[in-house]
């Protein structure tokens, strides 16, 4: 997880998602990079733009993707991708679309077209897809990639790298600069595409890594709560992995060192096996590391009996700490996991102790 | 006194207290980060409540899910309203297929020993 850790280091926020992008949770993704926006300072009017720019990229994952099932078995180890990374002065939102052959000419062409133009030819162009463009069969006009470009007046970058014989993956990819200096270069994307293949190799459905407030930590839930929900309805045998997953990120969250003023972790779900993994990491406090290490070593010795058994007298007493913790979460983590969670303490080069918890969702 | 009625929230759950009729409900989900801050105007009305306390007390859950941290605030709201009559109706709600949220009514009962309906829905 360090090593994770270490590949998205120089980002003060990233988020990056894997999987079957729908309508349903555009909107909670898109919630969840606008939280990240609302902690960069002097954004102003970039703000309200870059929340039009972010909403665009993903729902155009949405449109351009290959239908699930007319994918071969090569490519459904290639998933749509999203990401969004605020390093330094920079946003950057990206996305990676596995697309048909058939079709790369003439998106290739379209925005080729549409990065040529000037702000008054976009608009025409705008206002002549609105009156003639027919709406594709995903509900798309062929107006989000020119409404990204008009909106933001950078051109869009593009990258298509083969996968199969059918198909290949779109890597698209916009560069805001906080501080209005229009760059032109195309390097982050390659630090995307290598990105990207790092989650893949590590079977990466979702990662997180910034501040563990609870604004963050609840949307990402929220986010993962919809692969758990049916009709609209929470499932009721998913419900021990909402909990865990609650559990697991509070958790890091309550024993996290503050460094640089925020309380940095990183967040990863990942499948393996046909089984679901959830791992939180941070850096937490000398003291709280020597504590923490004896508290878990005890609690990973305890028969399901005794865990029980402390998990009650703990309930029944009516502590709360000031910041609301009632020392119950590692003994839930442990029961809901029937004790099978992991946990490392790794010191870093810099001194630091990386702390990491892992469970295995059912 | 005044009803309070707080909205639910991404996490946190509805309230609708009504202590002249001695009625206190509280569903949904509930993970806020400090379940302090949060749950800190509700223990003010019961409080407020226990200077002119009705005759009956009905305490109403209906549960999505909720954080460890919320269980004890759960533990907390019944005994604080226990401490003022024997009899406490504790209505405990819960969706058919929730019996993680069933399960953790029947600890309660069982920590407490009090009478404690678990009702499915």
């Amino acid at each position: 997880m360090y090593n994770l850790y270490k590949v998205f280091e120089k980002e003060e926020l990233s988020l990056a998602y894997f999987g079957v992008f729908s309508d349903e949770i555009t909107s909670m993704v898109i919630d969840l990079s606008e939280s990240f926006l609302s902690k960069t300072e002097n954004l102003g009017k970039l703000t309200k733009k870059t929340s039009f720019l972010i909403a665009e990229s993903f729902q155009n994952i949405i449109r351009h993707s290959v239908l699930e099932k007319d994918r071969t078995t090569k490519v459904q180890d290639n998933k749509d991708f999203y990401q969004i990374s605020i390093i330094h002065d920079k946003i950057i939102i990206a996305s990676a679309n596995i697309i048909e052959d058939k079709h790369i000419n003439a998106l290739n062409n379209h925005i080729e077209h549409i990065n040529s133009l000037n702000s008054n030819q976009l608009k025409q162009l705008h206002l002549q897809v609105l009156a003639n463009g027919s709406m594709s069969d995903k509900g798309g006009a062929g107006l989000g990639l020119i409404q990204i470009v008009r909106k933001s007046g950078l051109p869009l970058k593009k990258q298509f790298t083969r996968i199969d014989d059918q198909c290949s993956m779109l890597l698209l990819g916009l560069e805001i600069s906080i501080n209005k200096t229009v760059e032109n270069n195309t390097k982050y994307l390659t630090s995307i595409e290598r990105h990207y293949k790092k989650l893949i190799e590590h079977d990466i459905l979702l990662l997180y890594k910034g501040d563990f407030s609870n604004a963050s930590n609840s949307n990402i839930i929220e986010i993962l709560n919809n692969n758990f929900v049916e009709n609209g309805e929470i499932l009721g045998g998913e419900l021990k992995n909402i909990i865990l997953i609650i559990e697991v990120m509070q958790n890091v969250s309550k024993h996290g060192k503050i460094l640089n003023g925020i309380r940095e972790g990183i967040f990863v779900i990942s499948k393996s096996n046909n089984e679901l993994y959830v791992e939180c990491s941070n850096f937490v406090n000398q003291e709280q590391y020597e504590a923490l290490k004896i508290r878990l070593e005890k609690i990973k010795s305890y028969t399901f009996e005794e865990l029980d058994k402390e998990y009650k007298n703990t309930l029944g007493n009516s502590y709360l700490s000031d910041d609301g913790s009632g020392g119950l979460g590692l003994l839930e983590i442990a029961r809901l996991t029937q004790n099978t969670f992991t946990f490392d303490f790794m010191e870093t080069p810099e001194k630091e102790v990386f702390y990491s918890i892992k469970v295995k969702t059912s | 006194m005044e009803k309070l009625f707080i909205k639910s929230n991404k996490e946190t759950p509805e309230i609708y207290f009504d202590g002249n009729n001695g009625f206190f409900s509280i569903s949904g989900k509930s993970y806020p980060e400090n379940v302090n801050v949060f749950y800190k105007p509700i223990f003010e009305y019961i409080d407020l409540y226990k200077q002119n306390p009705s005759e009956k007390i009905v305490v109403e859950f209906n549960w999505l899910y909720y954080n460890t941290a919320t269980s004890k605030i759960i533990i907390k709201i019944i005994l604080s309203l226990k401490d003022l009559r024997n009899e406490v109706d504790i209505n405990w709600y819960y969706k058919k297929d929730f019996e993680l949220i069933a399960d953790k009514g029947k600890e309660i009962k069982e920590i407490l020993e009090l009478n404690l309906n678990l009702i499915e829905l």
